[in-house]
């Protein structure tokens, strides 16, 4: 068992809003490992299984987050799920962030 | 929330204040208390899920076949998240084996402490998404007890109720149900819930844009109806705002009632009728209280839509009876069943279902299958009205009216059902009561066209402005998106009006307005230049209309209507008349609206 942790920050124009929440919930289903997203400022915490706990954080744009992993597959879960943040999930509005 | 302000619609005149609720989102009350053991009701729970979540794949397969619907598979995508949040299934299996209660019970508990979580949420898209909580959560219950949210299983008292948009029913049931203001997405100032809500003295804001979605229920809201404003989260400076206009309003309306009784003459003496447009003999006090000199409109519509079966004759007779009983020597002026359109007549679907449930049927309600076309279609529905008011004539003071008129058949099909009927009884009761006047409603531009010779058929026009404003300018007055240009003062829709009164004028008949321009403050003036003298419309702004009445003189009147008739331009109109108004009767502190 391992644990891997990244730091990330939200580029999507609408915060973490149910779109990349989706993503998320849907991504993790493939993994065995587990998903915790830490907000580095108020030091909230989400289970990234739970659309309700990802969308409680209210992360807004340019939220520092802390993703952590742990289990067998968390270095290829949490390479998958930096490389969403780091797309913006897909949504193309990069040109607004501040 | 933060304080937020909403504008649109103003539909119904009134203040209210009072916490949000969502129609047949409000909480339903299953037992607490388990029926089988928690192995059983965490079944219950499996089973419900189960279904809601083949709901949602089906709707997914039939829009994913259809451009355009990316937002609405995301929409079924988030509600796929939530229907299988572990903590929200972890919630719910707790209540059930933990702590022993009922499946419905556990998710409607488990989901009202998600819903909070999620309105804390300070971004406002992110707290939007309790909306597509609410509606799994209601598929959920509607699973597992097996029924739909009844209206009138939640407490409404005291609230100000929001939905995309109400029915006729709901209105009526919001009302009796304590509600103190109604709030929708859809809708126009002359739409059927619009009346009815200022019939029923309910204040109502209509086409607000995403409410239900964006305002979460509990929320306090501070609404005026005669300026179409919403207010969320209102700060005690703007309740006390609203406050004291509620009091200036309850006094203006006070002085107008004591001085109702007074006749509504001109000042140069022309007596014009003010008559009120009621749906059911429950108005009777209404009409009373504000001095109306009959009934322009009484719409039978209400018998129908109410339930799933077709009312007798009796049910008619007596209806229509107990009004003309209590105004035995005012008129009272019956329109025939006018279905179709916004008001939808469950038992009409069993009558022919192949016919009201063709998809023609739903392109275009407002031009479809209604009004003297379905009485047309299904003679007996035509009979059976017939024969109730013609025996509800006693007193003879009703007229007959048929709606939706385009051609002299069906004008010949009311009077041919009208002297069948008559004649019948005149078999059977000595002497037979008289035979009721037959008129039509003038509400269409086919019939204005035709109104010359019409003229010569019937024994009355009535004028009806809200659907001939719609049909004139092809305006949609349920349609937010043009609500602006739904606009009765255009040139155009006058003309019709002051065509229809020269063609009814030239035959001899009578002719009068039914319709929410009829008692309109600020087109009262005109409508007399024009030449009308009998004005239906909501029986509470009977007394506004007849103290406008006697500050006005009907030769001034006219030089008005001649002046109005070389402006060319709806908003010239309107300013034109605003100004005048303000000038007159600005003593008179009254709300136009």
């Amino acid at each position: 068992m391992s644990t891997v942790r990244r730091r990330v920050r939200v580029k999507n124009l609408l915060g973490l809003h149910a779109r990349p929440a989706t993503a998320l919930v849907n991504l993790i289903d493939g993994f065995a490992s587990t998903l915790t997203i830490l907000d580095v400022n108020t030091g909230q915490v989400a289970d990234a299984r739970s659309m309700i706990s990802i969308l409680a954080l209210g992360a807004a744009q340019g939220t520092e987050l802390e993703i952590i992993s742990c289990g067998k597959d968390s270095e290829a879960l949490i390479h998958k799920v930096e490389e969403l943040f780091l797309r913006g999930f897909g949504e193309s509005d990069d040109k607004h962030e501040p | 929330m933060s304080h937020k302000i909403f504008k649109a619609i103003a539909a119904s005149p009134g203040i209210a204040l009072g916490r949000h609720m969502l129609l047949g989102r409000a909480e339903v009350a299953p037992s607490k208390a388990p029926v089988l053991a928690p192995e059983g009701e965490w079944e219950c729970f499996l089973v419900a899920r189960n279904t809601v979540e083949g709901n949602i794949s089906d709707l997914k397969t039939l829009l994913s076949q259809r451009k355009g619907s990316v937002e609405s598979l995301q929409m079924l995508d988030a509600q796929h998240a939530f229907l299988h949040d572990p903590f929200l299934s972890q919630k719910i299996k707790d209540e059930i084996f933990k702590k022993g209660n009922s499946a419905p019970w556990s998710v409607l508990h488990s989901f009202q402490e998600m819903h909070a979580i999620l309105s804390k949420v300070s971004q406002a898209h992110i707290a939007e998404k309790v909306a597509d909580l609410e509606a799994i959560k209601d598929l959920l219950m509607e699973a597992l007890l097996g029924t739909k949210n009844e209206l009138d299983a939640h407490d409404y008292s005291g609230a100000i109720v929001s939905a995309h948009l109400f029915t006729p029913q709901e209105v009526v049931g919001l009302a009796a149900a304590g509600a103190v203001g109604l709030v929708s997405e859809t809708g126009s100032r002359t739409s059927h819930v619009a009346i009815l809500s200022r019939n029923l003295n309910i204040p109502a804001v209509l086409g607000v844009e995403k409410f239900t979605r964006s305002i979460p229920v509990g929320t306090n809201l501070a609404l005026d109806g005669a300026q179409g404003c919403v207010e969320v989260a209102p700060p005690q400076a703007v309740i006390d705002q609203y406050l004291s206009r509620h009091h200036a309003a309850e006094k203006r309306e006070h002085e107008l009632f004591s001085k109702a009784f007074l006749p509504s003459l001109t000042k140069n003496g022309i007596a014009i009728r003010t008559l009120g447009n009621v749906e059911s003999s429950g108005d009777i006090s209404l009409l009373s209280r504000n001095h109306a000199d009959g009934v322009g409109l009484f719409r039978l519509e209400f018998f129908y839509i109410h339930r799933r079966t077709l009312p007798s004759e009796q049910e008619i007779h007596d209806e229509v009876m107990a009004i003309a009983n209590a105004f035995p020597t005012r008129e009272i002026t019956v329109r025939l069943l006018d279905a179709g359109a916004d008001k939808e007549i469950p038992s009409l679907g069993r009558l022919s279902s192949h016919m009201m449930k063709s998809p023609a049927a739903h392109l275009n309600p407002a031009m479809g299958l209604r009004g003297s076309r379905i009485l047309m279609a299904f003679p007996e529905l035509l009979h059976t009205q017939c024969r109730a008011l013609v025996r509800a004539n006693i007193h003879g003071n009703i007229r007959i009216m048929a709606p939706f008129v385009i051609s002299i058949e069906e004008i010949r099909a009311v009077q041919n059902s009208v002297n069948c009927a008559w004649q019948e009884l005149a078999t059977t009761v000595h002497p037979p009561p008289p035979r009721p006047q037959v008129g039509i409603m003038v509400e269409l531009p086919a019939a204005v066209a035709m109104a010359d010779l019409f003229a010569l058929e019937v024994d009355f026009f009535s004028i009806g402005t809200n659907d001939l404003t719609q049909h004139t300018l092809a305006v949609d007055r349920a349609d937010p998106s043009i609500s602006s240009l739904f606009e009765p003062l255009h040139p155009a829709v006058l003309r019709f009006i002051a065509q229809t009164i020269d063609s009814a004028q030239k035959a001899g008949i009578e002719v009068s307005m039914c319709g929410e321009m009829a008692l309109d403050p600020l087109s009262i003036e005109l409508l007399i230049g024009l030449g009308l003298t009998s004005l239906s419309g909501s029986p509470k702004a009977i007394p506004a209309a007849r103290e406008i009445i006697r500050s006005l003189d009907s030769l001034e009147a006219q030089r008005l209507a001649s002046d109005i008739f070389t402006m060319s331009s709806a908003t010239e109109i309107r300013n034109h008349l605003l100004s005048r108004f303000d000038e007159k009767f600005r003593r008179l502190d009254f709300e136009i609206f």
